[in-house]
């Protein structure tokens, strides 16, 4: 496996991860009535995926440093450009549904917390793309 | 796959050279030679005249189609 799917693989797992353990903690907070902090909890959850997804980088290249200094050649840049677009869609998708659930009024919280959900869901599909790629082309 | 190719072959009878080493040669790394050596990812026709190269053959003796009509690998 080259350095480029194992990216996808570390991008994947920390998003599902992090953004998993996220809104389960939103869902129950919201759904016991509970008093939701905007601010803090999506903060803390964007920094910690910085941190866990650096240090899996970081990791991953000083395990195999050639695969990590590889150039990105053209069967990696058809790999990004599918699944870039792959996930464009998803997230214009999201928006568009983002957008319609804002024009019939719900709560400010509700709202930030479903366009974090489509940018997740834009990042997920790519990742997913990518690893489809690889693994389609896969020797 | 339509398009075949004698890749594998070919390393082998220039020095044993690696897929690594072909993939340095050439700019791409080892899983993207892996990858059209076994016909699971057409390179661009820039790629292959450089793996022809990288190989010291014509393009034709190193890719093969194999469409209709198309002859069979060597």
């Amino acid at each position: 496996m080259g350095f480029r799917e194992k990216r996808a693989w570390i991008m994947l797992a920390s998003t599902l991860g992090v953004y998993g353990v996220y809104f389960i903690a939103f869902g129950r907070a919201w759904a016991t009535g509970q008093g939701v902090g905007l601010f803090a909890p999506m903060a803390t959850a964007i920094v910690v995926l910085a941190i866990i997804q650096i240090m899996s980088l970081v990791g991953a290249a000083a395990l195999a440093p050639s695969e990590a200094r590889a150039p990105v050649d053209e069967r990696d840049r058809a790999i990004d450009q599918a699944a870039a677009r792959a996930g464009f869609y998803a997230l214009q998708s999201g928006v568009a549904l983002a957008l319609a659930a804002v024009a019939f009024g719900i709560a400010p919280a509700l709202a930030a917390n479903a366009l974090l959900a489509v940018m997740v869901l834009g990042e997920v599909t790519r990742a997913v793309w990518q690893i489809a790629g690889y693994r389609r082309s896969a020797a | 796959m339509k398009i075949a190719n004698r890749i594998r072959w070919l390393r082998f009878a220039h020095g044993e050279m690696t897929q690594g080493e072909l993939a340095a040669r050439i700019g791409m790394t080892r899983q993207t030679v892996a990858a059209i050596e076994q016909g699971k990812y057409s390179p661009t026709l820039e790629a292959a005249f450089r793996i022809a190269d990288a190989l010291g053959e014509p393009l034709d003796a190193v890719f093969q189609w194999q469409g209709e009509g198309g002859r069979p690998p060597l």
